[in-house]
Parts: structure tokens; sequence; C-alpha cells
């Protein structure tokens, strides 16, 4: 597992911790059924508050991508790749929406845009 | 007139006109030993403006300012050297008048001269000292010299009315001696007086410029 | 005139410091940075450069003068803020500035009173009645009224108030914009002057430890978040102040430029992250070494 947190990004402490783990998830990093560093551990390592990592696995647990049981520790539930990919594409979608409409601006149509993604396929 | 120079000079003149009303008025009223014992006090009074002064100066700030400390370090001598120079003339104007009625010889004036030189030229010393190693440095050393030196007096002032062998300053023999030709004398010391206190000058100059203790 | 302040070499030593050897150019129009931890020479290195503080070795030119020759007119065109400033105790402010007035030669009365109620500051109370921030701002509003061309400014934003420091920081830059004016500033780096600095050196122990655009410096320190064993051993190598913590580690580097390429896969990958290097990090990376 990977986690990187920059205080200067735009999004919050807790927000990145949540959007990386669920990464981590969705990369298989992390696998089903897979223990979560405790609480304390985590805000040890990468040196923030507890509440922030409580936040965050509070809202991993809302999203339904794991599971915490009292005195166990939190569990990564079982999601089935479908949702997950659709998640991922959902974020793809904004970044390429931003891409095609930036290129736009400079004479760059999205067949210019294609064929660039399959030479980038190719690197 | 420059602030400086406008504040500094409120303690010097202070000390001035303290000095003559309180002391020097005597030397109208009284008789011997008045011109043996006032000016002898001159020059702690003058130390003790020059304590108030600095006391109360702020050399860092003058340092931001856009005068050169060349012009500092002169203005603080040159008021000492008005403060002792106007004493001197006051004590010498007096003395002349007086001697009509022998109150004041022709040694005074060389006695007088000599104790407002070196009225003068301590008290620059004292003010180089304090530039050299701060204010708080060498008050205390200061102040015990003052109190040394009133506790010396007054016991000097007994001694002349009550002792009779006891000793004048003013009629020492090199004093009497110098005293033939009081005038000449005097204007003698006062050069000699003036050139060591250029002197002193130039080296308290020289000495405000490189030190920081005073700051 | 381009080089506003040509210093070479200076040294300086106190009983239980020393200032060692500092040279140091700064261009007119520019707002040059001098940082370092506490008693790393700043606030003497200031001292010297407003001759506030005699020199023992080394030359110093402002404006191409040297004080010994052009002190009154340097003094004019300087604005000094000290560390702590001083005044006659028991003085008002309104006072303090008549009594300082008289020596400048472009006095502006308008301009420091206006400064002072922007500062808050009330010009009836006496000296010894100001707090040291209060004290401080009087400096400022000296230094910035009197036609200065330069200025010299020691901690400025020390017993500031955000309010008071965001809006000092405005017209710092104000003050440079037309590329006639120059400021030299010391401080601790927290102090949010580094966002204003262009020029940056650091002092360190008495010696200048680095001198570098601001710009140039971030371009090529960078922070590098990374998963363990994801990066070339060859790389890896070369980070200082990495911190190894079990969800990655990370590390600084000052050679980003020329590891551009090495680290284009591992980012691809996901299996590193770049971060810009706060100057701060830069700081404790060169005074602590590796």
């Amino acid at each position: 597992m990977f986690v990187a947190l920059s205080p200067g990004h735009p999004d919050p402490m807790y927000k990145q911790v949540t959007d990386q783990l669920k990464d981590a998830i969705a990369s298989g990093d992390l696998k089903p059924n897979d223990r979560l560093p405790s609480v304390r551990e985590l805000s040890e390592a990468l040196d923030v508050s507890a509440i922030t990592v409580k936040r965050a696995y509070a809202d991993l647990e809302t999203d339904g991508y794991i599971l915490t049981r009292a005195g166990l520790g939190s569990f990564v539930v079982p999601v089935e790749a479908d949702a997950l990919r659709a998640r991922k594409l959902a974020e793809m979608r904004e970044e390429l929406r931003r891409i095609v409409r930036g290129s736009a601006r400079f004479g760059i149509t999205v067949e210019d845009v294609i064929r660039l993604t399959r030479e980038v396929e190719g690197d | 007139m420059d602030p400086i120079l406008r504040r500094s000079s409120f303690y010097y003149a202070t000390s001035v006109v303290t000095y003559m009303a309180l002391m020097g008025r005597y030397f109208i009223t009284r008789s011997w030993p008045v011109f043996e014992i006032i000016p002898l006090f001159m020059p702690v009074w003058l130390a003790s403006a020059l304590l108030a002064s600095e006391h109360d100066e702020r050399y860092a700030f003058l340092r931001t300012l856009p005068v050169a400390d060349r012009s500092v370090a002169r203005v603080k001598f040159l008021l000492i050297l008005t403060a002792a120079a106007v004493e001197w003339f006051l004590m010498v104007l007096v003395a002349s008048l007086r001697t009509a009625d022998g109150a004041a010889t022709s040694s005074t004036f060389v006695f007088v001269t000599l104790v407002c030189a070196a009225g003068m030229l301590v008290t620059g010393g004292l003010q180089v000292a304090v530039w050299r190693f701060g204010l708080s440095a060498v008050r205390p050393a200061v102040i015990v010299a003052i109190a040394a030196s009133l506790a010396l007096l007054i016991g000097h002032t007994f001694a002349l009315k009550r002792v009779d062998a006891w000793f004048a300053f003013s009629e020492l023999p090199p004093i009497a001696w110098l005293g033939g030709a009081p005038w000449l004398s005097s204007a003698a010391l006062v050069t000699l007086a003036l050139a060591a206190y250029a002197g002193l000058m130039r080296v308290g100059v020289r000495v405000k410029a490189s030190s920081e203790a005073h700051l | 005139m381009d080089t506003v302040v040509e210093a070479r070499s200076l040294t300086k030593r106190y009983e239980d410091f020393s200032l060692r050897d500092v040279s140091l150019e700064v261009r007119c129009g520019s707002i040059a940075g001098i940082f370092g931890p506490n008693a790393a020479g700043k606030s003497t290195l200031l001292k010297v450069l407003a001759h506030q503080a005699p020199l023992q070795t080394g030359s110093l030119r402002v404006f191409g003068l040297s004080f010994e020759d052009a002190e009154q007119e340097l003094k004019n065109r300087i604005g000094y803020v000290p560390q702590e400033p001083v005044y006659y105790p028991d003085k008002t402010v309104q006072w303090i500035a008549r009594f300082a007035a008289p020596y400048f030669a472009h006095w502006d009365g308008a301009g420091f009173y206006a400064l002072l109620d922007q500062f808050k500051v009330n010009p009836l109370k006496k000296v010894k009645h100001l707090s040291g921030g209060q004290k401080k701002m009087l400096s400022l509003a000296l230094a910035f009224s009197h036609g200065a061309d330069l200025l010299i400014l020691d901690e400025p934003t020390a017993g500031l108030d955000v309010v008071h420091r965001r809006a000092l920081l405005d017209r710092l830059r104000a003050f440079v914009a037309g590329g006639e004016r120059t400021v030299i500033v010391a401080s601790h780096i927290t102090d949010g002057l580094d966002a204003i600095a262009e020029e940056v050196w650091f002092l360190d122990d008495g010696r200048a430890v680095l001198h570098e655009s601001k710009d140039e410096l971030l371009s090529r320190w960078k922070r590098i978040h990374y998963r363990d064993g994801a990066l070339p051993q060859a790389i890896e190598d070369r980070l200082v102040q990495v911190k190894r913590q079990p969800f990655g580690s990370s590390g600084l580097t000052g050679e980003f430029p020329a590891l551009r390429d090495a680290l284009t896969g591992p980012l691809a990958r996901g299996d590193a992250k770049l971060d810009s290097a706060s100057l701060e990090d830069i700081l404790l990376s060169i005074i602590k070494g590796a």
C-alpha cells in the first residue's frame, strides 16, 4: 500500500487519504478481506491526526469499501470489479473533458487526441 | 536648533544653571575659602550632567537617522566644552570683581582655569568611556567616584576652616608661581586644555564609530 | 543603477559569534530574502549593510557609494528597521517623528501619519507604552516615510498580526514594483516573507551557504514520495532527508531536472508522486546535510 499526502493539495487531507485508499483497493494493492492498518498506525505513518484517519475510514465505510468490526479492525469489502471500474471511469471522464475542452482552444481536434492516446499506449 | 543638540543641551544647561545658582552664589556672598571650595565642585557637577544626559540618550535610534556619527560625537564634546567654558568664564568674572576686597587673588585665576580644564577633560574622557564600554559598565564607577569626591570635598571644606595647618590647593607653590602672571598663565593653560581636548575629541569620534557597546 | 548593494568578504567578529567572509550583491528592483536559523548572522549582516555596526574587514558599496564618504546621503536613501527598535521611552510617537523629521531630506509627514493610522498606532502614545509589534510598526512607518530607495528590514513581520503582516507584504511588493527601489529583508521563513522574496540567501553560522533566485531554487528542489523499491537505487541514493514509512517513503532532491527522465516511469505507474519542496525543507537540507 502506498499513500502520499500533500499539504498543498486542494483536497483536504482526509479526502486525500480516502481517495488514495480507494485507488489502492481498485488497483489490487489492497485485496478483499485485507486488514487495513489501525487508525493509530496509519496516522503515525502519514504524520496526520487520528481524527483525519478516522474520518477517512468513516467515509470509506459509508461508500461501501470497508467494514469496521469493533475490536478487530477495518477490512476491505469485496467490491465488484465493475463498481470500481465505473468509479475510475467517472474520474477519468472529468479529466478527459478538461483535455478535450482545453485542446479545442488550441485547434487540436478530438481525432488528434485519439491518435495521441494510441501513440502513448505504445510507449 | 538641531534636535540632538537641543535635547542634550538641556542636561548641561540645567547643570550649569543649578551649579551657579546653588553654589556659584557664594562667590558673591562669602569670602575665603569660597574660591578654593566652590570651583572644586565643578567637575562633579559636569560629570553628573554627563551621566544624566547619557542615561536618557538612545544612540541606536540616532544611528538610524541621516546624521554622521562624527557629528553626534562632536555635538556631545562641544556641549561639555561649552558648559565648562561658561562656568569658567563666570568664575573668572566674579573672581576679577572680588580681587578688590581680597577674596580672590591672582592665583585664584590660575586655580579656577586649572580646575575647569581638568573638569572638562575628565568629563570628556568619561564620555569616551561611555561610548567604548557602555553606560551600564561605566556608571557604577563614576557614581562611586562622585560620591568619594563629594565626601573628600566636604572634608576639605571642614579642614580648611578648622585645621590650622591644612593646605589649600589654590595656594600650592606651583599655582602661586603661575599666579605671578595670571593672565599669561591662564591663557597658556586654556590653550593647552583646548589642544588636549581637541585630541581627546578626535579619539572620541573614532571610538564611537567603532564601538557598539553604547548602542 | 543596476547593483544597489555590493558587499565583498564582510567579516565581523564578536565574542561568541562571527560573520565570516560574506559576499552579497543585490540588484535594483528586487526583493532579497536572507533566511537562516537563529544566530546565523542575519541581524549582524543587516546591521553592517545599514551602517548600524562597523565592519571589520571587507568592502561595502551602496548605490555605488561608501559609508565613509557619504554616510548622510546613504542614510537618507536607506530605510532601516532593526530587530528591536529603540526610541526615547518617555516620548510620544509624534515627538519621535518631530525629532527625526528635520534630519531627512524628503520627509513625508502625511504619509507617515497615514501609515500609523493604517497600523493602528496612536501617535500620542508614549514609546514605553507601545507593544513590541507597535514599535516595529513605528519603525516601519519611519522607514517608509522619508523617500528611501532601499529598505533594509530585520524581521519586519515579527509581532505583527495576520492582517498587518499581509498589508506589509503587499506594501513591499508595491514598493519595488517600478523597478527603481529595492528591499532586503531578513527573517525566519515561517514569517511569510519567503513568498515575496525573489533572491534567496541562506546564512548559517555566519556564512552564506546558498544564494539563488527563488524560482530556480524551487524548480530544482522537489519532494518525491515513492513506494519502497519503486525507484532505481541510483536515484534513491541521491535523495536527502529521506523518511521511511510503512506506506511509502519520501525524500528531497535538489537535482530534479537531472532526475526527471528516470522518474517518468514510476510516476506514470503511480508508484511515485511529486510534490513541491518548501523553502524551509530546502534550508533544513542544506544546513543538516543529507
